[in-house]
Protein backbone atom coordinates (compact mmCIF):
# COMPACT_ATOMS: atom_id res chain seq x y z
CA UNK A 1 0.00 0.00 0.00
CA UNK A 2 1.50 3.29 -0.99
CA UNK A 3 1.36 6.08 1.47
CA UNK A 4 -0.88 8.07 -0.85
CA UNK A 5 -3.50 5.36 -1.17
CA UNK A 6 -3.35 4.93 2.61
CA UNK A 7 -4.06 8.64 3.11
CA UNK A 8 -7.01 8.48 0.73
CA UNK A 9 -8.36 5.41 2.56
CA UNK A 10 -8.07 7.16 5.93
CA UNK A 11 -9.71 10.27 4.52
CA UNK A 12 -12.65 8.40 3.04
CA UNK A 13 -13.12 6.24 6.14
CA UNK A 14 -12.99 9.24 8.44
CA UNK A 15 -15.44 11.31 6.42
CA UNK A 16 -17.90 8.41 6.32
CA UNK A 17 -17.58 7.24 9.90
CA UNK A 18 -17.11 10.44 11.90
CA UNK A 19 -20.61 11.83 11.20
CA UNK A 20 -22.05 8.39 11.92
CA UNK A 21 -20.25 8.16 15.26
CA UNK A 22 -21.24 11.71 16.07
CA UNK A 23 -24.95 11.29 15.52
CA UNK A 24 -25.47 7.73 16.64
CA UNK A 25 -24.74 6.64 20.18
CA UNK A 26 -23.23 3.13 20.05
CA UNK A 27 -24.57 2.58 23.56
CA UNK A 28 -28.20 2.87 22.49
CA UNK A 29 -28.03 1.65 18.92
CA UNK A 30 -27.25 -1.98 18.46
CA UNK A 31 -26.31 -1.57 14.81
CA UNK A 32 -22.75 -1.03 15.98
CA UNK A 33 -20.92 -4.32 15.97
CA UNK A 34 -19.89 -5.99 19.14
CA UNK A 35 -16.38 -7.37 18.83
CA UNK A 36 -16.35 -10.99 17.63
CA UNK A 37 -13.38 -11.61 19.92
CA UNK A 38 -15.39 -10.46 22.93
CA UNK A 39 -18.39 -12.51 21.82
CA UNK A 40 -16.24 -15.62 21.46
CA UNK A 41 -14.01 -15.35 24.51
CA UNK A 42 -15.71 -12.92 26.86
CA UNK A 43 -12.40 -11.08 27.16
CA UNK A 44 -11.80 -7.39 26.54
CA UNK A 45 -9.05 -6.62 24.05
CA UNK A 46 -7.33 -3.22 23.88
CA UNK A 47 -9.84 -1.91 21.34
CA UNK A 48 -12.90 -2.63 23.46
CA UNK A 49 -15.01 0.44 24.11
CA UNK A 50 -13.32 2.48 21.39
CA UNK A 51 -16.54 3.06 19.46
CA UNK A 52 -18.21 4.53 22.53
CA UNK A 53 -15.01 6.42 23.34
CA UNK A 54 -15.02 8.02 19.89
CA UNK A 55 -18.67 8.97 20.23
CA UNK A 56 -17.83 10.61 23.56
CA UNK A 57 -14.85 12.40 22.08
CA UNK A 58 -16.91 13.82 19.22
CA UNK A 59 -19.22 15.27 21.88
CA UNK A 60 -16.22 16.52 23.85
CA UNK A 61 -16.95 14.28 26.81
CA UNK A 62 -13.32 13.61 27.64
CA UNK A 63 -13.84 11.89 30.99
CA UNK A 64 -16.47 9.56 29.60
CA UNK A 65 -14.24 8.75 26.63
CA UNK A 66 -11.34 7.82 28.89
CA UNK A 67 -13.72 5.73 30.96
CA UNK A 68 -14.83 3.71 27.93
CA UNK A 69 -11.34 3.24 26.59
CA UNK A 70 -8.38 4.82 28.33
CA UNK A 71 -6.11 4.61 25.30
CA UNK A 72 -8.22 6.05 22.48
CA UNK A 73 -7.54 9.72 23.22
CA UNK A 74 -3.80 9.23 23.97
CA UNK A 75 -3.46 7.13 20.80
CA UNK A 76 -5.13 9.78 18.67
CA UNK A 77 -2.86 12.45 20.15
CA UNK A 78 0.15 10.24 19.45
CA UNK A 79 -0.96 9.60 15.86
CA UNK A 80 -1.53 13.30 15.29
CA UNK A 81 1.96 13.98 16.61
CA UNK A 82 3.31 11.30 14.23
CA UNK A 83 1.53 12.85 11.25
CA UNK A 84 2.93 16.23 12.23
CA UNK A 85 6.45 14.80 12.47
CA UNK A 86 6.09 13.05 9.11
CA UNK A 87 4.98 16.33 7.60
CA UNK A 88 7.93 18.13 9.18
CA UNK A 89 10.35 15.54 7.79
CA UNK A 90 8.83 15.14 4.36
CA UNK A 91 11.46 14.68 1.69
CA UNK A 92 13.63 12.46 3.92
CA UNK A 93 11.78 9.39 2.64
CA UNK A 94 10.83 8.40 6.19
CA UNK A 95 14.47 7.66 7.02
CA UNK A 96 14.92 10.47 9.51
CA UNK A 97 15.78 9.16 12.95
CA UNK A 98 14.14 12.18 14.53
CA UNK A 99 10.73 10.63 13.89
CA UNK A 100 9.51 9.12 17.16
CA UNK A 101 7.72 6.16 15.56
CA UNK A 102 10.87 5.16 13.66
CA UNK A 103 13.04 4.93 16.72
CA UNK A 104 13.83 1.37 17.81
CA UNK A 105 12.39 1.65 21.32
CA UNK A 106 9.03 3.15 20.41
CA UNK A 107 7.29 -0.06 19.23
CA UNK A 108 8.53 -1.85 22.37
CA UNK A 109 7.21 0.76 24.75
CA UNK A 110 3.85 0.79 22.98
CA UNK A 111 3.68 -3.01 22.84
CA UNK A 112 4.29 -3.25 26.59
CA UNK A 113 1.69 -0.55 27.16
CA UNK A 114 -0.95 -2.28 25.05
CA UNK A 115 -0.26 -5.71 26.50
CA UNK A 116 -0.46 -4.46 30.10
CA UNK A 117 -3.68 -2.66 29.20
CA UNK A 118 -5.10 -5.82 27.61
CA UNK A 119 -4.29 -7.95 30.63
CA UNK A 120 -5.14 -5.50 33.40
CA UNK A 121 -8.54 -4.56 32.04
CA UNK A 122 -9.57 -8.20 32.31
CA UNK A 123 -8.52 -8.47 35.95
CA UNK A 124 -11.69 -8.39 38.04
CA UNK A 125 -10.46 -6.07 40.80
CA UNK A 126 -12.34 -2.97 41.84
CA UNK A 127 -9.19 -0.79 41.71
CA UNK A 128 -8.72 -1.64 38.03
CA UNK A 129 -12.33 -1.13 37.01
CA UNK A 130 -11.46 2.22 35.38
CA UNK A 131 -9.74 0.22 32.64
CA UNK A 132 -12.90 -1.68 31.73
CA UNK A 133 -14.92 -0.51 28.76
CA UNK A 134 -18.13 0.12 30.72
CA UNK B 1 30.49 3.85 4.76
CA UNK B 2 28.99 0.63 3.48
CA UNK B 3 25.96 0.74 1.30
CA UNK B 4 23.05 -0.02 3.60
CA UNK B 5 19.56 -0.48 2.23
CA UNK B 6 16.92 1.89 3.55
CA UNK B 7 15.34 1.06 6.87
CA UNK B 8 12.03 -0.65 6.06
CA UNK B 9 8.89 1.00 7.42
CA UNK B 10 7.65 -0.48 10.70
CA UNK B 11 3.97 0.40 10.10
CA UNK B 12 3.60 1.34 13.74
CA UNK B 13 0.96 3.96 13.07
CA UNK B 14 -1.42 1.65 11.24
CA UNK B 15 -0.67 -1.05 13.84
CA UNK B 16 -1.86 1.30 16.58
CA UNK B 17 -4.95 2.24 14.60
CA UNK B 18 -5.84 -1.40 14.04
CA UNK B 19 -5.22 -2.32 17.68
CA UNK B 20 -7.20 0.43 19.25
CA UNK B 21 -9.97 0.93 16.72
CA UNK B 22 -10.63 -2.48 15.27
CA UNK B 23 -11.40 -4.39 18.43
CA UNK B 24 -9.28 -7.31 17.29
CA UNK B 25 -6.10 -8.76 18.80
CA UNK B 26 -4.50 -9.01 15.34
CA UNK B 27 -3.28 -5.46 15.85
CA UNK B 28 -1.06 -6.66 18.71
CA UNK B 29 0.62 -9.13 16.35
CA UNK B 30 1.29 -6.24 14.03
CA UNK B 31 2.99 -4.25 16.81
CA UNK B 32 5.13 -7.29 17.67
CA UNK B 33 6.41 -7.41 14.07
CA UNK B 34 6.83 -3.67 14.24
CA UNK B 35 9.34 -4.09 17.08
CA UNK B 36 11.20 -6.70 15.05
CA UNK B 37 11.80 -4.42 12.08
CA UNK B 38 14.31 -2.17 13.83
CA UNK B 39 15.86 -5.08 15.74
CA UNK B 40 16.67 -7.03 12.61
CA UNK B 41 17.79 -3.93 10.77
CA UNK B 42 20.18 -2.86 13.52
CA UNK B 43 21.57 -6.42 13.64
CA UNK B 44 22.37 -6.08 9.95
CA UNK B 45 19.74 -8.61 8.95
CA UNK B 46 18.13 -6.56 6.20
CA UNK B 47 16.11 -9.43 4.75
CA UNK B 48 14.68 -10.21 8.16
CA UNK B 49 13.83 -6.55 8.68
CA UNK B 50 12.02 -6.47 5.36
CA UNK B 51 10.11 -9.65 6.22
CA UNK B 52 9.10 -8.26 9.61
CA UNK B 53 8.03 -5.07 7.90
CA UNK B 54 5.82 -6.98 5.46
CA UNK B 55 4.33 -9.03 8.30
CA UNK B 56 3.57 -5.92 10.32
CA UNK B 57 1.76 -4.50 7.31
CA UNK B 58 -0.11 -7.72 6.58
CA UNK B 59 -1.38 -8.16 10.15
CA UNK B 60 -2.47 -4.55 10.41
CA UNK B 61 -4.39 -4.93 7.16
CA UNK B 62 -5.89 -8.24 8.34
CA UNK B 63 -7.15 -6.49 11.44
CA UNK B 64 -8.56 -3.51 9.55
CA UNK B 65 -10.21 -5.62 6.86
CA UNK B 66 -11.71 -8.00 9.42
CA UNK B 67 -13.13 -5.06 11.33
CA UNK B 68 -14.55 -3.51 8.17
CA UNK B 69 -16.16 -6.81 7.13
CA UNK B 70 -17.72 -7.37 10.56
CA UNK B 71 -18.89 -3.79 10.56
CA UNK B 72 -20.55 -4.06 7.16
CA UNK B 73 -22.22 -7.38 7.99
CA UNK B 74 -23.60 -5.91 11.22
CA UNK B 75 -24.78 -2.73 9.57
CA UNK B 76 -26.48 -4.76 6.83
CA UNK B 77 -28.27 -7.11 9.23
CA UNK B 78 -29.44 -4.44 11.63
CA UNK B 79 -30.09 -1.92 8.88
CA UNK B 80 -32.46 -4.38 7.20
CA UNK B 81 -34.10 -5.22 10.52
CA UNK B 82 -34.53 -1.52 11.21
CA UNK B 83 -36.04 -0.85 7.79
CA UNK B 84 -38.26 -3.90 8.25
CA UNK B 85 -39.54 -2.53 11.55
CA UNK B 86 -40.24 0.86 9.95
CA UNK B 87 -42.22 -0.61 7.06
Amino acid sequence: MTSKRFKIFIGVAASLLLPLYFFIDPEKWKIFPKCPFLALTGLYCPGCGSQRAIHDLLHLRIASSLDHNLLVLPSLILLTFHAWQLYGNRGTNGQSQKILFHQPKTPYVLLIFFLCFAVLRNVPIEVLSFLKPD
Amino acid sequence: MENKPNRPPNYLAIAIISTILCCLPAGIVSIVYSTKVNNEYDDGNYDGALRASRNAKTWAIVSVVAAVVVWIVYAAIFGLAFLGAMA
